[in-house]
């Protein structure tokens, strides 16, 4: 069955990101399948109107300027005459939304079981309940999410998380996790010879979620020991830009170690392999919260050994030979670090083209566009629900705020007839 | 499953159970949530007690308010006012060092030399403290006052914190009311007392927080005291204090203490991991 797919979200082609790739990849994948895809997502800059990427995918950048954290205002009027026109000429049978904070995305479900499409919404990462923000965030995505066909998670936990926040049936969540493009990232061809230096590489924003205050800590500590009998020392280089690079720079000019860490600051993704994960033996991650968290994948599929926090979807990813799990603490991460590097030194850790072989076999783009397609096959052979059942489906959402979406989804559909009005 | 046929579900992305995708066993769905973790629940004595600090702030407000009100009627004399405050700052001065601190002899004498030097000033510029709300009429002044008090008792410090508790802004705004109400004063002597009333029960009064027996006792005293002396005042206000007093003392920790029944909180894997900072 050859579809024709509408991706939509904030977060596209020229910002580069995980969301971003994703959509670029699947995409990719889905034309190879023989599908027609098209992505559609908001202004940057100069760039508005139609382009034209690889393989005929067309990308629709709407004249909308984004508003706040890359995401537009959400006043639905705005873009539904847009999101609308679209759906229509380009004869769309399915949309698909990616990211909970992209605005866009959401606009288009709605617009999308406005004109009776089947619509998927993927979910890529986690979050809280407790903070008002949250909950003002999770109660859109319950409306948001009331009459959306299928929602793709990228975890177990993110289905649980987002089963929690939008109170969405289980057996309508699946879990498609993300890929990697291991021959982009491939282990370098000459294998590293560990005679007195083993490298650690941390490749991250430098912000608190990270947990880069843990690093600042423990680096010192790790430099100060020598390993392998007394005859290896460690080093650090660390990529990434964000408010908390300061603490590096003072730690760094407090210990006097500039010849051992090396400050990269921010990195294209193109360069992410060459500059900094063919430096390095061992990567470490210290996120404190992450779905999926791709940096992980890029580090094994270029056979590294990866230290990471066990949080969120994190020791879902990896087998237990590609990685070191540390609590979020400075003894733990210590700990593990100097496992990891005695592994190394004595060779005792699988090959680098292992790592490299086990993430094409379990994490590859055409993997994840197939599974997709079989989500949007399920999607596309059920029937679809009258408008006084999506009515209701909001109308049940809250005490007070479900009667306000109700009405506010029924003003929207007779803005629709009235757009089909005037153009006939 | 252990038949060898169909393999058994893992928590895994890489491995290919022969599952469908949107497939979660219920029992393995939602195992790791935890429901009401580190739950802080407080008894309805310490809801009452918490109340009454509240409680004992808006009484020395309403007491300041009355006192103002007499010394403008010229019901009080402003020379009483300050010979009561004398003797209550002395009695206040001798609990506090045989109670809670000792002081030495130094430490004393620097006490003296403050309250001597606040005084001379005070009263030194007490001609022009009254005159400078002059033209102002009177409604703005009251109601410029009562705002500032309102922001006095919004931003005290009552025990707890949050992010609004600010003890400079709560004094600032209280003193900026006595030189709103000092104003409709006709002699400078009226201004300066009031001055040091305002300074004695917003400053000096919190102060005295440990020496002071149980928070509800004194709550009730105060509300008790203040309550009466409204009563010469006027009735409606009388009520309206009443009002404010018993909602804020009674049926606010009331309340509280049953809406904690209602909380529930979810932790679980997802939640972001807090750094532990114990020693190494």
């Amino acid at each position: 069955m050859v579809l024709t797919i509408a991706m939509v979200s904030d977060f596209f082609y020229p910002n580069m990101g995980g969301v971003e790739s994703h959509i670029f990849q699947v995409s990719q994948c889905l034309i190879e399948r023989g599908h027609r895809v098209l992505v559609v997502t908001h202004a940057y800059g100069d760039r508005v109107g139609v382009r034209y990427m690889t393989n005929m995918l067309k990308v629709f950048y709407l004249p909308i300027m984004p508003f706040y954290n890359k995401s537009v205002l959400p006043t639905i009027v705005c873009s539904l005459p847009y999101l609308r026109h679209i759906l229509l000429t380009e004869k769309v049978d399915l949309v698909h939304g990616h990211s909970a904070f992209s605005s866009l995305a959401h606009e288009a479900l709605l617009v999308g079981t406005l004109l009776n499409l089947p619509t998927v919404f993927t979910d890529h990462s986690l979050f809280g309940f407790s903070d008002a923000s949250a909950i003002v965030t999770n109660t859109f995505l319950k409306f948001s999410l009331a009459n959306t066909s299928h929602t793709i998670c990228v975890s177990h936990t993110g289905k649980e998380n987002t089963v929690l926040r939008s109170s969405v049936v289980p057996e309508r969540v699946s879990v498609i996790p993300n890929a990697v493009d291991s021959v982009a990232f491939r282990p370098p061809k000459v294998r590293r010879n560990i005679r007195s230096v083993v490298t650690v590489v941390l490749g991250s924003r430098l912000v608190y979620r990270k947990g880069v205050d843990l690093v600042v800590e423990v680096l010192p500590k790790i430099c100060r020991k020598k390993f392998g009998g007394g005859r290896v020392r460690v080093d650090f280089i660390i990529a990434g830009d964000g408010p908390k690079r300061i603490l590096f720079e003072e730690m760094i000019e407090k210990h006097g170690l500039q010849a051992r860490v090396v400050m990269l600051g921010e990195l294209q993704h193109s360069e992410m392999r060459d500059k900094l994960l063919a430096k390095g033996d061992i990567f470490l991650n210290t996120s404190l919260t992450e779905a999926f968290c791709m940096a992980i994948v890029e580090a094994a599929s270029c056979g590294l050994s990866v230290v990471s926090t066990a949080v969120g979807g994190i020791p879902e990813v990896l087998p237990d030979q590609f990685i070191y799990f540390v609590q979020p603490s400075v003894g733990s991460i210590k700990a593990g670090l100097e496992r990891a590097v005695e592994d190394v030194i004595t060779g005792d850790r699988p090959d680098p083209w292992e790592g490299n072989c086990f993430v094409s076999s379990a994490f590859n783009w055409r993997n994840v566009a197939a599974r997709t397609e079989r989500v949007y096959e399920t999607v596309c052979g059920k029937e679809r629900q009258r408008l006084a059942t999506r009515v209701r489906n909001m109308w049940e959402g809250g005490t007070v705020a479900g009667p306000i979406m109700a009405m506010l989804y029924l003003a929207c559909h007779y803005f629709i007839l009235l757009l089909d009005w005037c153009e006939s | 499953m252990s038949n060898g046929k169909v393999p058994k579900w893992r928590k895994t992305l890489y491995e290919d159970n022969g599952y469908p995708d949107n497939y979660t066993p219920p029992e393995c769905f939602l195992a790791a949530i935890e429901k009401n973790k580190n739950l802080l629940l407080y008894s309805l004595w310490e809801c009452f007690s918490g109340a009454a600090e509240v409680g004992k702030e808006m009484s020395v407000v309403i007491i300041f308010w009355c006192c103002y009100k007499f010394l403008k009627t010229d019901l009080l004399k402003p020379e009483t006012l300050l010979v009561t405050m004398l003797g209550l700052l002395v009695v206040g001065c001798t609990m506090f060092i045989s109670r809670v601190r000792k002081v030495t002899f130094t430490g004393l004498l620097a006490g003296i030399k403050t309250i001597f030097l606040f005084t001379i000033i005070g009263f030194a510029l007490s001609p022009v403290l009254y005159k400078l709300t002059d033209t102002i009429s009177t409604d703005t002044i009251h109601s410029m006052a009562l705002s500032s008090l309102l922001i006095h008792l919004l931003t005290s410090d009552y025990g707890m914190y949050a992010p609004i508790v600010s003890w400079q802004i709560s004094l600032n705004a209280a003193v900026f009311s006595t030189v709103c109400l000092a104003s409709r004063f006709d002699h400078h002597l009226s201004a300066f007392s009031l001055l040091c009333l305002s300074v004695f029960s917003f400053l000096l009064v919190p102060l005295s927080r440990p020496l002071l027996p149980s928070p509800l006792l004194s709550s009730l005293l105060l509300a008790s005291a203040a309550l009466s002396l409204l009563s010469c005042i006027s009735t409606p206000q009388l009520c309206l204090a009443l009002l404010a007093l018993a909602t804020v003392q009674i049926a606010c920790p009331v309340m509280f203490h049953r809406l904690q029944a209602d909380k529930m909180t979810i932790h679980g894997p997802w939640d972001e991991a807090v750094i532990f900072t114990a020693p190494q």
